[in-house]
């Protein structure tokens, strides 16, 4: 039911009809950009990203191909998107390394920062393409056929990748102390 | 050390898709294994830890910004160029041109048979007068010769009677011109002549008036009319043609067919 609203919006859309992507903007904007924000942990690059996801799907629509879930699309765009301005950032970083400032040693940052935003640390410890499958299971709900599609890659290789992702954040929180026995 | 397939069922439960036998194997696994049970605590609690995460608002401009930054008018449909090498292909594969297609060749199929069955009826019955309803002339291009003109050259009257043949399908045209009221009268052999049609092509009043073995017209003035007989046997008498003025005769004719 929900798919083929998306569809005739969709439909709508290559007809002309701009009300149809506003409306689609409005239905999925705050998923793309909580998706793009935990790969993130920016709140303006996430902003930044999720415009320039939309402007692009506007732009793809043409090629869109019916059979496979609007969203599933839109999300592919999405992740595509944020690893790629991850790349562009690891890259300046790696350039930028000497010159970072620590002010604050990672204890005091820790008592500061809320349970979520520690979360949010940890998950970007982890490499992007394992948050990734993270973002989309844990935060978004996706099955492994859905990730299949978004990444492209077998079933198989999804649950194989979720594993061994959910593994690595589970070792990141146990070494900063958030997750381990009382 | 952990069994690979029981740290698979671990996270096959987080995700929801483990079976109830599944399930059973593992935790009866987990109750011999204390490091594969600890393994499982903090696979959980991480994956508890991650459902806690509050979803942020994102700004309300948004959907400002991407609206005014894409082209609007990208898939308004425009007129496209015309394209012959596009055209043809499109008429014969297009769902719409192919509807059209079969419907005109029903059409033209149609045509064809009715114009075939129409050929067979006609050489059959001969052409009937009411083949040419509305005719007020008769074309020569429509197949009928002229066979015979009467000139009438009288001081009151003056004009042509023509006879016309097509088939089995005798044509009398009539164009006089006279002062006085006229009569004219065909009297013709009913066992070879059938009388079908009159056909007035006159401005002038004409009476006119059909009996056995004849008829006849009484007016003045421009009297242009047309008289359709069929032909119905071999032979028989000629039409014998009287022009009367107050009830005398002025001219006589006999016509042979």
């Amino acid at each position: 039911m929900i798919e083929n609203t998306d569809t005739n919006l969709v439909q709508e859309c290559l007809a002309g009809n701009t009300k149809a992507f506003e409306a689609l903007i409005d239905k999925y904007q705050k998923t793309i950009f909580n998706i793009v924000y935990r790969m993130t942990d920016n709140y303006d690059d996430a902003e930044d990203i999720t415009q320039s996801v939309f402007i692009k799907v506007y732009e793809r629509l043409g090629s869109f191909n019916p059979k496979y879930k609007f969203f599933s699309w839109l999300y592919r765009i999405a992740l595509n998107e944020s690893l790629n301005l991850m790349n562009q950032k690891k890259r300046l970083s790696e350039l930028d390394a000497d010159f970072i400032i620590k002010e604050k040693t990672p204890e005091e940052k820790y008592n500061e920062l809320e349970l979520s935003e520690r979360i949010q640390e940890a998950l970007m410890e982890i490499e992007p393409e394992h948050r990734a499958l993270i973002v989309l299971k844990h935060f978004e709900g996706f099955s492994y056929e859905e990730m299949a599609y978004i990444f492209d890659i077998s079933e198989q290789k999804v649950k194989s990748r979720l594993y061994t992702a959910r593994q690595m954040l589970k070792d990141v929180l146990i070494k900063r102390g958030i997750v381990g026995h009382d | 050390m952990i069994d690979k397939k029981y740290i698979e069922l671990i996270n096959k439960e987080i995700d929801g898709v483990i079976t109830k036998v599944e399930q059973e194997r593992l935790h009866s696994y987990l109750s011999t294994n204390p490091e594969a049970q600890t393994f499982y605590d903090e696979l959980h609690q991480t994956s508890e830890l991650l459902s806690k995460i509050p979803k942020l608002e994102p700004s309300p401009n948004i959907k400002t910004y991407v609206m005014n930054s894409i082209d609007l008018k990208r898939y308004v449909k425009s007129k496209k160029p015309f394209r012959f090498k596009s055209f043809v292909p499109n008429l014969l594969t297009k769902p719409i041109p192919k509807l059209a297609y079969a419907f005109a060749l029903g059409i033209l199929v149609g045509i064809l048979v009715y114009s075939v069955l129409l050929e067979n009826m006609i050489s059959k019955r001969g052409l009937e007068v009411t083949d040419f309803y509305g005719t007020i002339g008769v074309d020569e291009k429509s197949g009928f010769k002229t066979i015979q003109t009467i000139p009438i050259a009288l001081p009151e009257i003056n004009g042509t009677i023509t006879i016309k043949r097509h088939r089995n399908i005798i044509v009398i045209k009539t164009d006089l011109s006279s002062q006085q009221e006229i009569e004219i009268r065909f009297d013709y052999d009913e066992s070879y002549l059938r009388f079908s049609h009159f056909n007035s092509g006159s401005k002038a009043k004409i009476a006119f008036e059909s009996g056995e073995n004849y008829v006849r017209s009484l007016s003045a003035g421009d009297i242009q009319f047309i008289l359709f007989f069929n032909e119905v046997a071999a032979e028989g008498k000629p039409v014998v043609l009287k022009i009367s003025i107050a009830g005398e005769v002025r001219f006589t004719h006999n016509i042979t067919l």
